[in-house]
């Protein structure tokens, strides 16, 4: 009997389209800089420096709510979260919170997961990202850290999940799909290093929750659900009750950490910050951002849909601006491609994207085309996936053709032998018939030996 | 005794000296008292948030600041880092 | 030459005149400081003018500062051993302000720690003494920039006010101290004690030189979310409607009772139209929700001091938190008590018990100080119920020098603007009368008072 695992997810994505951070007009473009670069008296919290929001991070916060389903709240709020930390500048975060009178951005959404399964997503708000640590050589031998704020203030948009996830699987899937969603409002986080991070909830058997934080990816969100419930399994098995706490993610050696113990027991003294308006979600930003998703995306399933393609794919594609792009290189390429181009986006190349965790597809097509000039050819539809999977992680691809029948082959079979009757003639028979496979074979290619060797064992029966 | 001294030094991070902590132990209680006045206040039914008005207009557009005049003022730098303590 | 007595805008005046020079006047004011610093510990920094010429409103004229007022080159220390050598990088926006204009800075001055006090003996810098009396405080926390401008050592100051922090110093020391609407001077700079509560303030001898430094600091800006544009054009001449609190009124000692009264009969006599209600019906309440709501905000915004960026410079021995905590020691027990009450206000399980109710309550003085006011132009009443007591006197009696605040902490918590002028004289000390407006009429409060000096002139000096 399967005991019942639960996992719940908390994704704190950085808005990396934003210019400047959340709370202070310093460049929000900090990777590959030298530290310190992009701060101010705001986000190193510097005596007397005030906070003010980024009204673009809203906007952009909100194209992830919709692509949601989420609610946003009329009115939300600000609140400091107290914790002390090196990287924290002012020893609170600020962020939104939804007890004590206080509410976030969004609520109650839903992401759809590949096998079917509805994740539901609890809440949805903005906070600030700390700075960062770090050490000079080995973290145990050092004497001191080194911080760096140029990630500090950084807009996060966080999303937590019920936990609605049964399986590591679900998980990784969940951030996948996640990463989709994203990158179809322009959040490309792909292309960000640690522009994603996940805390991972994982509870076994009714067991209590355990909090592994800081993972990063979707693959090592599935290793860090898969080692956590080893580990509750194990304990559950032995009868040892399984703590509440947190744990820290060791992407090394795949396993999870707890931390020093329980003595200190986080307390946050949420309060409402004081130098914060509320955020005020107006009819007319909803429809403006509304219009900044669906405005670019109606003119693509326009398009496509005036090529001639269906509606359900012409969705498909017009929802995800990978494929689209693809779908316009290989229309550009070769336009009488189009139709079965759409459909093997649509279906087989956005199954294979989600399979193997695909960061992006190839910007040159020309494999892709040459895979479609020969779809017809491919003996059947696993191979047909093995060649656009190569294609997608960039190998180099030829597609060799399949004979389906001796008609194609016999007058090519027919005429080798007559070709090469002098070479042969003298030949016994086990050589004459290498030599012959051997051209026979460069030209038709190695899938096709069996029919090769089929009929010309056939025609030289028939040959003097 | 109500104030626990010790925990909220502790949770604030803070050392009460010996020669302080007559003085400051007078301070709390003096302050709770202030707060236990607020006892025959009727609670509001439901949590709410005072908030401040204003408006957000912040455009998102950089601008710099001269990052070497904080760097000047850190208590400790190497390398351009502000150099901290050891975290575990 | 000697300038005692004068007015800033005569001074103005008579430079623009050509019949003085500005390098002569700030010399008048720095060598008075050389003079009289020693003993009375205005300035925990002084400043030699230097001779460029300035140009602008204020015509190069040096102006003290209150040290919780970020200057940029220019150490600030908030009276406190942890930011004894904190040299801010940036300007308050209020500072900025005022050097466009043409201001400079003279000096820095010593207030209580981190602006918690009402006395001006909690400074790391040793206690100001009382320009009148030396054996007396001058008041606080503003107390550097009440006796500096009280005892000639500046011809008019900046300070802060949480919750009397301006009027106070002023009431004692006989002189103008005027606390704006909240918002209507950006905070941007001023180190933060409790955010929702204070705003930057001007002391001076004379109304009109306070009016006309509010003139030059007002207005929206955009580093503060908080704050605001107020009206700042003044309306023709007007009879004032004042409302007279007598439960408040009757808080007071004898001595400050019957000078109180003195004056109202004054005014009364030249045409002011005086009414009287017996009570407001939250009084009792008044200190209990702003201490609340000054300790919780406090312990956050005071919870960045540790050490890591800016701060005393602490061994980096042992684990970071201990760190923390050593660095954070150098706070005066004033301040610690405050962060620790703070930090209980705040803490799980008694949010609801304590803050919620402070808030509640806030919103209830709202509306009973809209309430009584309407149709009045201002309430009057005392600024401080005693007389400046002994320096030394309260230390062993914290409830008095909270208890102290009862008749300055309205103001604060509805966000309106108010004034302390003197209006009477008890021996060497001077009563402080108050007037409070409705938040946004700031210029109407200014307007009165400088009636009430034109009928009242108790500092009859002749040199107006």
């Amino acid at each position: 009997m399967m005991e019942e695992i639960k996992v719940g997810l908390e994704v704190h994505v950085q808005l990396v389209t934003l210019k400047t951070k959340l709370f202070c007009s310093c460049s929000s473009d900090y990777r590959g800089k030298p530290p310190n670069v992009n701060i101010c008296p705001v986000c190193t919290g510097l005596p007397g420096s005030m906070p003010t929001l980024n009204k673009r991070a809203v906007e952009e916060a909100l194209k992830v709510v919709f692509m949601l389903n989420a609610q946003p709240y009329a009115t939300s709020y600000f609140f400091r979260k107290t914790y002390f930390y090196p990287d924290l500048p002012k020893n609170f975060q600020i962020t939104q919170y939804d007890k004590a009178g206080g509410y976030p951005l969004a609520h109650d959404g839903s992401l759809k997961l590949t096998n079917g399964k509805v994740v539901r997503i609890e809440r949805i708000h903005l906070e600030e990202d700390p700075g960062r640590i770090y050490y000079e050589g080995s973290r145990a031998t050092a004497k001191y850290s080194l911080i760096d704020y140029n990630r500090s203030g950084i807009a996060l948009i966080e999303i937590v999940t019920a936990p609605d996830m049964s399986s590591a699987e679900e998980a990784r899937d969940f951030v996948e799909r996640l990463t989709t969603i994203l990158s179809d409002v322009g959040i490309n986080v792909r292309d960000y290093e640690g522009a994603l991070r996940v805390d991972v909830n994982v509870s076994y058997a009714g067991g209590e929750r355990v909090e592994v934080k800081n993972v990063t990816g979707a693959a090592s969100v599935e290793k860090a659900v898969v080692y956590e419930v080893f580990r509750q399994k194990t304990m559950h098995e032995k009868g040892i009750k399984v703590v509440r706490e947190t744990r820290a993610w060791d992407e090394k050696r795949r396993i999870t950490i707890g931390s020093r113990g329980k003595e200190f027991e986080e307390e946050y003294r949420y309060m409402p910050e004081p130098d914060l308006p509320p955020v005020i979600i107006t009819e007319a930003l909803m429809q403006k951002v509304k219009d900044e998703i669906g405005g670019s995306q109606e003119e693509r399933y326009n398009e496509i849909v005036n090529d001639g393609i269906n509606e359900e794919l012409a969705k498909k594609i017009s929802s995800d601006k990978q494929l689209y792009s693809v779908y316009e290189k290989v229309k550009f390429y070769e336009p009488t491609l189009k139709q079965l181009a759409a459909n093997v986006l649509a279906n087989e190349i956005s199954y294979l994207m989600k399979r193997y965790s695909v960061k992006s597809l190839p910007d040159d097509v020309s494999g892709l085309v040459e895979i479609l000039q020969n779809y017809k050819s491919i003996p059947d539809h696993d191979t047909a996936v093995d060649y656009l999977k190569k294609w997608i992680e960039g190998e180099k691809v030829k597609v060799s053709l399949q004979v389906t029948s001796v008609n194609e082959i016999h007058d090519d079979v027919v005429k080798a032998v007559a070709e090469n009757y002098d070479k042969i003639k003298n030949l016994e028979y086990t050589k004459k018939f290498e030599f012959l496979m051997g051209i026979l074979i460069r030209k038709f290619g190695k899938e096709n030996k069996k029919v090769l060797v089929e009929e010309l064992t056939k025609v030289l029966s028939e040959t003097p | 005794m109500k104030y626990s001294i010790n925990k909220l030094s502790r949770l604030s991070m803070l050392k009460i000296r010996k020669d302080e902590e007559k003085m400051i132990s007078k301070k709390v209680l003096a302050i709770g008292e202030l707060l236990e006045k607020l006892d025959s206040i009727e609670p509001p039914k439901e949590a709410f948030v005072l908030a401040p008005e204003g408006t957000h207009e912040r455009n998102d557009i950089p601008s710099n600041f001269n990052s070497d005049e904080i760097i000047k003022i850190f208590n400790s730098v190497k390398d351009r880092y502000a150099k901290g303590p050891k975290t575990l | 030459m000697n300038l005692e007595g004068y007015s800033l805008l005569s001074i103005l005046k008579e430079i623009e005149r050509g019949s003085i020079n500005v390098e002569d006047v700030n010399d008048f004011y720095y060598k008075k400081s050389l003079q009289l610093n020693d003993k009375i510990n205005a300035y925990i920094t002084l400043l030699k003018p230097d001779d460029k010429k300035i140009n602008g409103n204020l015509k190069g004229i040096a102006l003290a500062i209150k040290d919780n007022i970020s200057t940029k080159g220019i150490k600030t220390t908030c009276a406190s051993k942890m930011l004894e050598s904190y040299v801010p990088p940036y300007d308050a926006t209020a500072v900025s302000k005022l050097k466009e204009q043409g201001g400079r800075i003279l000096g820095k001055t010593n207030m209580d720690e981190f602006a918690m006090g009402s006395s001006g003996e909690n400074s790391a810098f040793g206690p100001t003494r009382n320009p009148l009396n030396n054996d007396y405080v001058t008041g606080g926390s503003s107390s550097g920039s009440a006796a500096a401008v009280a005892a000639n050592m500046a011809p008019i100051s900046l300070g802060s006010d949480t919750g009397g922090s301006v009027r106070a110093p002023a009431s004692f020391t006989g002189i103008v101290g005027f606390k704006p609407s909240y918002g209507a001077v950006s905070r941007y700079g001023l180190i933060a004690y409790a955010n929702s509560l204070e705003v930057i303030g001007i002391l001076g001898k004379y109304t009109k030189d306070v009016k006309f430094l509010f003139k030059l600091i007002a207005g929206r800006d955009p580093l503060d979310s908080t704050s605001l544009n107020v009206e700042l054009n003044e309306k023709e001449q007007f009879k004032p409607k004042i409302l007279v609190i007598k439960s408040f009124v009757e808080l007071s000692k004898d001595e400050v009772k019957k000078e109180f009264y003195r004056s109202i009969s004054k005014i009364d006599e030249e045409g002011f139209d005086v009414k009287f209600i017996n009570s407001f019906s939250l009084t009792e309440y008044l200190l209990s929700a702003y201490y609340t709501i000054a300790c919780a905000e406090a312990s956050t915004n005071l919870s960045r001091y540790d050490g890591i960026r800016y701060g005393p410079k602490v061994e980096s021995t042992g684990n970071w938190r201990d760190y923390i905590t050593k660095a954070r020691s150098f706070f005066g027990p004033e301040v610690k008590a405050r962060i620790m009450m703070g930090t209980f206000i705040l803490s799980a399980g008694y949010y609801e018990t304590y803050y919620l109710r402070a808030l509640q309550l806030r919103k209830l003085i709202r509306q009973e100080f809209e309430k009584i006011i309407k149709g009045y132009d201002a309430l009057y009443i005392p600024t401080m119920p005693v007389l400046p007591w002994r320096i030394g006197e309260a230390i062993e009696d914290p409830k008095m020098a909270y208890a102290s605040d009862v008749l300055t902490v309205l103001p604060n918590l509805t966000g309106s603007p108010a004034l302390s002028l003197p209006v009477g004289r008890v021996r060497e000390f001077f009563v402080g009368g108050q007037l409070i407006g409705l938040r946004g009429d700031d210029i109407k409060v200014l307007k009165i008072a400088e009636m009430m000096e034109e009928i009242l002139k108790v500092k009859d000096d002749g040199r107006n």
